[in-house]
C-alpha cells in the first residue's frame, strides 16, 4: 500500500523538466494547468449523483424484498449487475440509447450526455450493494419495534419516520458512503463514455507520459477519495441494537398496488440496464457482424490469458491477504487490536484502480534503477507489476472470506489434537485444512472473478507484458470501432464473471 | 521404545504418580495466577480441584496438558518431567495426558467414530467401538457433532480423550454447559468409565455439589494478590466438615459463623454452649453446617425465621440471627414455622473452630 503512494510522493516532489521549454514547472501551474478543480467538482458530482440514486434504488428494492410480498426472485436477480464491469454496462447502454441505437430510435429519445449515462450505468451498478447493506440493516430490526409503536398510537407514516427510520440511518449512511467511493474511483464507465473527471483525465496523463500532470491529477483523486475512506471505516462499526428481547424473524408483510408498480420500474431499470442491455447489446453486436460476414479475431488466446493472469493473480492476492487475516484474528482473540492492521487492508484497495497503477509505475521507476537499468523493463514486461498490481487492488476482497474462515477456527480444537498426540504436519491436515479450505476457496473465486473484470491496471501495468485478456480486448476493439469482436470478448467476459460468482454463491452457502 | 517419550500411552509401574507437581507458580506478564503449588494425584485417583473462578485452576490444568509453560516449579506425569523451572521438557504432543475441554472442542468435520478414533496411534474400529458402547452413543458413530445435544457432546469428547489410555484425565469444568439433571448421569459415567479404563482423573470446577460428590480428595485453591494457592487437600468430607478457612467454608456450601469464647473443649457462644471438635483456648470462630442446627421456636429467643424454601424434601429456613444469616435445615415431615417466628438455635454435635 504504501509503496504506490510513495511514488506518487516522489514524483511530485522531484519533478522532471518538461521535455521541450526545459523548465520544472511549480505546483501551482500544475494544479491550474491541469484543470483539477472542474475534474474535481466533476467527480464529486457525478458521484453525489449515484450515491443518491443508488441509495433510493437500492433501498427501495431492499424494502420490498423485506417487507412485501414480491417473489423472492424478484429480489434475487436485482444482484445480478453485481458480476458485471462497469465499461460493459457503460458501451452496451450508450450504443443502445444513442440516435442509432435500438432503444434511441424506437423511442427517438434525445442525445444523452456521457455524464447523464454515466450516472445511470453507476447508480444500477451500486444499487445492489445500497440493497444488500440497507437490506441487512432491516432484517435487523425486529416487527416488534413498529408493533409497539402503532399499539401507542402512532400512524403507519409516524412509525416509518420516528421508528424504523432511526434504525436504518446508518445502513444508508454507509451504502450511501460506498457508491460514492465506488462512483468516484471507477474508471471503466467513465472512461468508455469519454466523461472528463478525475480517473479518466488521470488516465489519459499516464498514457501521455505526463508524469508531472499525472502525479498532480493523482494526489488530486487520493485527496478526493481518502476522506471518504475514512469515513467509511468510522461508519463501519455504528448500528443500533435492537430493544427486543427475543427477536422474531418473521415479518407481516404487505401486499400494496402502487408498490408493485415502483417496483417494476426499479427492477427493470436495474436488471434492464445492468444486465438485459449488455447481453442483448453485445449479442446485435455479434449478429451484425456474422451478418456482415466480418472476420473475427479467434476470442481463445484472450480467454487463455484472462483466465491465466486472474489465476495467477488470484494466488497471489490469497496469499497475500493471509498474513493479515490471520494476525488480525489471532491479535482480536488476545484482544490486542489489530483494527489498524484491518483499516491497512482496507485502505489499499481503496484506491482508484488507475491510481494505484500510476503510483506502482511511479515507484518502480524510481526505485528500479538502483537494482539496475534494465530492471523497470523487466518488472512491467515480466508481468511482476501487473500481478503486484491486482493483489494490491483486490487484497481486500479476498481478506474479508479470510478472515471469516480463520475466525472459524477454534483454537481449542488445535489443541485437542495436540493433546491427542497429533503432530503439527498431522493437525493442519486433519483439523486446520478442513475448516478454512470452504473460506479459502470463497477468497480465492472472489479474487478470480474481480480480476477477470478488471480493466484500468490491466491496461496499465498490462499491456508491456504482451497479455491480452478480454477486457483488454474489449477496450481495444471499442475504441476501433469493431463492434463484432468486442461483443465476442464481452459475451465470454459476462459468462466468466456469471459462472465463478456462481461458484462463490453454492460455496458461500455450503460452508 | 526407540526414545525417552515415544510410549506415553503404556502404563507406567502401579507405584508411580500419574501426576506431580512441585511448587509451580505462574504469571501472565505483570499477572500472577498461581502460587507455589503443590499437588499429587495417585494411580485410579479422582482428584477435583476446587476453586473460586480467577483462582488459576484452569490454568493449572492448562500447563499439566503442557498448553501453558508454568514460569517456576516442576510437573512429572508418570514419574517422567514434563516441564521443569519455566521450560518444557515434553510437548504436549507427546505426554499422553487426555484432556475434555469445557467447550468439548470436537472436530466439526469429522463424524463421531473419527472424533474419538483420533488419537489412536493405529487405527482400531473396535476400540472405537468400545468405547462407543461404554458412553452410549454406538447408534451415533456416523454422525456430526452439530447434531448430538451437549450432554452426547460431551460423551463424546470423553470417549476421545480416553481412546489412546492415558493414565492421567484432565476435565476442564465439564458440568460448566450441561443442566444439573444430567450433571449427576454424566458425573456418574465419568467415574466409572474413567475407573474401568483406569485413568486417574483431575478435574477442574467451581461447583462444590459435583467436587464434594465425585471426588475422591478435593484440592481447594484461594486467589491471593500472589496467584492461586493451595490452601487445603483433603477427602471431601474433611474439606465440608473441618474447611481450612472461611473461604473453603463457604466455597464447599451453606454455613453459619459465630463467633465463641473458648475454654477447652467447651465454647460459650450466642446459640448457647458448643462443644468444639478440638480443644481451644480464648476468642474463636465456630463454623456450623445447616443440618447441625436445629430451631426450636422460643418467644424469648435470639433468632428470628425470615423466610423459607423448600429444596429437595427438606425445609431451608432463612433465619436472621446474633451472627448475621443463618440457613437451618428442617425435615419436611414437620410444617416449617411461619415467617417472623422467634426461637432459638440448638446445636447437635460437635463445631469446628476455624484458625486464622
Amino acid at each position: 500500500m504504501l509503496l504506490p503512494l510513495m511514488g506518487l510522493a516522489f514524483a511530485i516532489i522531484d519533478r522532471q523538466p518538461d521535455a521541450f521549454t526545459g523548465k520544472v514547472s511549480t505546483i501551482e501551474d500544475l494544479v491550474s494547468g491541469a484543470g483539477v478543480g472542474v475534474l474535481l467538482l466533476r467527480s464529486v458530482a457525478l458521484a453525489v449523483s449515484v450515491s443518491i440514486g443508488s441509495v433510493l434504488c437500492g433501498g427501495w428494492l431492499a424494502w420490498v424484498e423485506h417487507r412485501t410480498k414480491v417473489p423472492r426472485w424478484w429480489a434475487l436477480i436485482t444482484l445480478l449487475p453485481l458480476a458485471m464491469p462497469s465499461y460493459i454496462v457503460a458501451a452496451t447502454l450508450r450504443s443502445a440509447l444513442s440516435p442509432g441505437g435500438w432503444i434511441g430510435s424506437t423511442l427517438s429519445l434525445p442525445h444523452m450526455t456521457g455524464f447523464g449515462v454515466a450516472v445511470i450505468v453507476l447508480t444500477v451498478i451500486t444499487a445492489p450493494l445500497s440493497q444488500l447493506i440497507i437490506g441487512a440493516a432491516l432484517r435487523n430490526t425486529s416487527p416488534a419495534e413498529e408493533e409497539a409503536a402503532r399499539s401507542l398510537g402512532a400512524s403507519p407514516q409516524r412509525v416509518f419516520r420516528t421508528v424504523t427510520f432511526p434504525r436504518l440511518r446508518p445502513a444508508i449512511g454507509f451504502s450511501g458512503l460506498l457508491a460514492l467511493l465506488y462512483a468516484i474511483s471507477d474508471f471503466g464507465a467513465v472512461a468508455v463514455l469519454d466523461v472528463p473527471v478525475l480517473t479518466w483525465r488521470l488516465y489519459l496523463a499516464v498514457e501521455n507520459q505526463d508524469v508531472a500532470r499525472a502525479a498532480i491529477l493523482g494526489g488530486a483523486t487520493l485527496l478526493a477519495t481518502l476522506p471518504l475512506f475514512l469515513a467509511t471505516r468510522w461508519l463501519r462499526g455504528t448500528q443500533i441494537h435492537s430493544g427486543v428481547a427475543n427477536r422474531r424473524l418473521i415479518t407481516r408483510k404487505t401486499a400494496n398496488p402502487t408498490h408493485r408498480w415502483i417496483t417494476i420500474a426499479v427492477l427493470a431499470l436495474v436488471v434492464g440496464v445492468g444486465v438485459l442491455i449488455p447481453i442483448s447489446t453485445m449479442g446485435g453486436w455479434v449478429m451484425d457482424g456474422l451478418r456482415r460476414d466480418l472476420s473475427f479475431v479467434n476470442p481463445m488466446g484472450a480467454l487463455l490469458d484472462t483466465t491465466g493472469a486472474a489465476l495467477a493473480g488470484a494466488l497471489l492476492t490469497v496469499l497475500l491477504a493471509t498474513l493479515p487475516a490471520w494476525a488480525v484474528v489471532t491479535r482480536q482473540r488476545k484482544q490486542q487490536g489489530g483494527g489498524w492492521l484491518e483499516d491497512g487492508v482496507y485502505l489499499t484497495s481503496a484506491l482508484p484502480g488507475v491510481l494505484l497503477a500510476l503510483g506502482l509505475m511511479l515507484a518502480a521507476l524510481q526505485f528500479a534503477p538502483t537494482f539496475g537499468s534494465g530492471t523497470y523493463g523487466l518488472l512491467l514486461g515480466s508481468g511482476t507489476l501487473l500481478m503486484i498490481g491486482y493483489s494490491t487492488r483486490y487484497v481486500a476482497e479476498v481478506f474479508a472470506p479470510l478472515r471469516v474462515a480463520f475466525q472459524g477456527l477454534d483454537p481449542r480444537q488445535i489443541e485437542s489434537a495436540r493433546v491427542l498426540g497429533a503432530s503439527p504436519l498431522r493437525r493442519f491436515q486433519t483439523v486446520v485444512l478442513p475448516s478454512i479450505a470452504p473460506g479459502v476457496a470463497v477468497a480465492f473465486v472472489i479474487g478470480f472473478n474481480a480480476i477477470v473484470k478488471e480493466l484500468p491496471v490491466t491496461l496499465l501495468l498490462g499491456s508491456a507484458t504482451g497479455l491480452r485478456t478480454l477486457s483488454f480486448r474489449i477496450w481495444d476493439r471499442y475504441n476501433e470501432s469493431l463492434w463484432h469482436d468486442a461483443g465476442v470478448a464481452g459475451l465470454l467476459l459476462v459468462l466468466l464473471a456469471f459462472a465463478s460468482a456462481a461458484c462463490t454463491v453454492r460455496w458461500r452457502q455450503s460452508a | 521404545m526407540e526414545s525417552g517419550y515415544s510410549a506415553p500411552m503404556s502404563s507406567p509401574a502401579a507405584n508411580v504418580a500419574p501426576l506431580q507437581i512441585s511448587a509451580v507458580s505462574h504469571s501472565y506478564g505483570e499477572t500472577p495466577v498461581l502460587h507455589a503449588v503443590d499437588l499429587q494425584v495417585n494411580p485410579g485417583e479422582f482428584v477435583v480441584l476446587l476453586g473460586p473462578s480467577g483462582c488459576g485452576k484452569t490454568t493449572l490444568l492448562r500447563a499439566v496438558a503442557g498448553l501453558v509453560t508454568p514460569t517456576e516449579g516442576a510437573i512429572e506425569i508418570d514419574g517422567r518431567v514434563a516441564s521443569e523451572s519455566g521450560e518444557d521438557r515434553i510437548p504436549t504432543e507427546h505426554r499422553g495426558v487426555g484432556l475434555v475441554f469445557q467447550e468439548y472442542a470436537l472436530f466439526p468435520h469429522m463424524n463421531v467414530a473419527q472424533n474419538v478414533g483420533y488419537g489412536l496411534q493405529t487405527p482400531s474400529p473396535a476400540r472405537v467401538n468400545g468405547l462407543l458402547e461404554l458412553v452410549g452413543l454406538v447408534d451415533f458413530a456416523e454422525r456430526l457433532p452439530a447434531s448430538l445435544s451437549g450432554g452426547q457432546q460431551q460423551r463424546v469428547a470423553l470417549a476421545r480423550a480416553l481412546a489412546p489410555r492415558p493414565s492421567l484425565l484432565l476435565l476442564d469444568e465439564p458440568f460448566a454447559n450441561v443442566d444439573a439433571a444430567l450433571r449427576d448421569a454424566l458425573g456418574a459415567l465419568l467415574r466409572r468409565v474413567a475407573k474401568e479404563q483406569g485413568a486417574s482423573v483431575l478435574m477442574v470446577t467451581h461447583d462444590q455439589e459435583a467436587a464434594l460428590s465425585m471426588a475422591d480428595r478435593v484440592v481447594v485453591l484461594e486467589p491471593t494478590v500472589q496467584g492461586g494457592v493451595v490452601i487445603q487437600d483433603a477427602p471431601p468430607i474433611t474439606v465440608y466438615r473441618e474447611p481450612a478457612s472461611e473461604t473453603v467454608a463457604q466455597l464447599t456450601g451453606p454455613c453459619t459463623l459465630i463467633d465463641a469464647l473458648a475454654n477447652g473443649e467447651k465454647a460459650s457462644s450466642p446459640f448457647g454452649e458448643l462443644t468444639l471438635t478440638e480443644a481451644k483456648k480464648g476468642p474463636v470462630r465456630a463454623m456450623l453446617r445447616p443440618e447441625q442446627m436445629q430451631f426450636v421456636p422460643d418467644p424469648k429467643g435470639n433468632v428470628k425465621v425470615v423466610g423459607h424454601q423448600f429444596v429437595a424434601g427438606n425445609h431451608r429456613l432463612q433465619c436472621v440471627g446474633p451472627s448475621g444469616p443463618t440457613q437451618v435445615l428442617q425435615s419436611s415431615a414437620t410444617p416449617p414455622p411461619p415467617e417472623g417466628t422467634a426461637g432459638r438455635i440448638e446445636v447437635a454435635g460437635p463445631a469446628w473452630s476455624l484458625t486464622d
